[in-house]
């Protein structure tokens, strides 16, 4: 009765028409779910949920990654300016305190008009115990002979044993080998400074009848041909009058701390041609 | 046996596509998974067999689709009638036919889906050109291979039920 042909275009506007109808229907109400689109939902969610959970932990997990490396990367960075920082903090400490010294020397310098001072660093100490003598880095060239003091802006420090052509090496006054006329500002009382150790110095050879109290200052007497007088030595820390004898034991303690020297001045006992031009 | 499989495969991808595939940013607007195998199943299936198959799939997307209800069924629906009617008169095993395939099968679904939004207007909208494109370049170079994979799966399942008779 009908062709093959003729029922199929009947089908296809059949379908056409009835997907329009139930896209129209759908489009406009939303029906609440039935049971078989609970079931569809109930069986592929869970399935969703956990293909989910899956992505967001992995995802976190690859933040937290490169958020670990980025902090990694931050902490070297901040490190390395950490260092730089403590190193300049450093540099400019040790320049601060280098100017409180330098400024001190000048000072020195400045009141001490008659001498003639050059001033010197020190290299290198002698790592013996019982040697106590240093390096400073002025020798021969810059005029600086044998047997010339050495001083700081605190007292004496020693005098000059051997130089080179720009390195010489000094005596320091603690060290045993080491004598310094002096007398007590306060009394005039004359004695010798002798070495003892780091700390202190024994003041010898002061009679009995001398007045010498703790506190008292010790300066150079200018009598043994080496220091000038009226340098600083130390002060009186300690006095032993034994019952026999003629003299006293008194130690002194040094004005100068040998451990911390860093600058020193060289004076010239007869002045030296080139500092006079 | 083998339609529980294409069940089973077309579970994979709906959940492959609306979990995985939204992560994956790069790809923007992705197609629609399905339609390759729907496309597949209208060149290799019976219609008595594959239109129930796939108005499940579809349905369980209607489910977990906010549009309107029977959208996926019938866009699936025709998708498989067009197709199926098409490999009567072409080879369905070209390569450069299975690429367009898909990309027309994907046009063929954004239409229905824009059609049903009740604005024809966005038809012709920047955005949905842009959609298209993006969607329509997505499926020529993934839809063909997902083509490839399922008749590579089909002739081994063919193979295994020949020996398996045997």
């Amino acid at each position: 009765m009908f062709s093959k042909r003729m029922v199929t275009i009947v089908g296809v506007l059949i379908l056409i028409v009835l997907t329009i109808m139930l896209l129209t229907i759908t489009a406009q109400h939303r029906s609440h779910p039935n049971i078989l689109t609970r079931l569809a939902i109930n069986c592929v969610s869970p399935f969703q949920e956990l293909v989910s959970s899956s992505i967001r932990t992995c995802q976190q997990i690859w933040k937290n990654y490169f958020s670990l490396v980025a902090v990694a990367y931050e902490n070297e960075r901040l490190r390395s300016a950490l260092n730089k920082a403590y190193e300049l903090n450093n540099r400019c400490l040790e320049t601060q305190r280098s100017n409180e010294r330098l400024r001190a020397l000048l000072e020195f310098k400045e009141t001490n008009k008659a001498f003639q001072l050059v001033a010197a660093e020190v290299i290198g100490r002698d790592p013996s115990y019982w040697a106590k003598t240093m390096m400073i880095d002025k020798g021969e060239a810059d005029g600086i002979q044998k047997g010339f003091p050495v001083v700081v802006h605190r007292g004496i420090v020693g005098q000059i044993i051997e130089m080179t052509g720009h390195f010489s090496k000094v005596l320091l006054i603690i060290d045993q080998n080491s004598a310094v006329d002096s007398l007590l500002q306060r009394t005039r009382v004359r004695g010798i400074i002798k070495g003892d150790s780091t700390r202190s110095f024994f003041f010898e050879y002061v009679l009995r009848k001398g007045s010498v109290k703790i506190g008292d200052m010790v300066i150079s007497s200018g009598l043994d041909g080496v220091y000038p007088k009226g340098l600083r030595v130390g002060t009186v820390s300690e006095i032993l009058r034994s019952n026999s004898g003629i003299f006293q034991e008194i130690k002194v303690t040094p004005y100068v701390d040998f451990e911390k020297l860093e600058e020193v001045f060289v004076l010239f006992k007869p002045p030296h041609p080139a500092i006079q031009q | 046996m083998i339609y529980l499989f294409y069940f089973g495969l077309g579970l994979c991808l709906i959940i492959i596509q609306t979990t995985i595939i939204p992560f994956i940013y790069f790809l923007g607007r992705f197609y629609d998974l399905i339609i390759p195998l729907v496309l597949f199943l209208s060149a290799h299936r019976p219609v008595q067999k594959g239109i129930p198959l796939i108005l499940i799939i579809g349905f369980i997307m209607d489910c977990l689709s906010g549009g309107a209800f029977g959208l996926y069924c019938i866009s699936y629906m025709w998708l498989y009638l067009v197709v199926g009617g098409m490999t009567t008169y072409v080879h369905a095993h070209s390569a450069i036919l299975l690429i367009f395939m898909v990309a027309v099968g994907t046009v063929i679904e954004n239409v229905f889906f824009i059609v049903t939004a009740g604005s024809a207007a966005s038809l012709f909208s920047m955005h949905a050109l842009q959609s298209f494109i993006s969607q329509s370049i997505w499926a020529m170079i993934t839809g063909a291979f997902m083509l490839i994979a399922l008749e590579s799966i089909q002739s081994i399942w063919d193979r295994w039920s020949a020996e398996k008779r045997s």
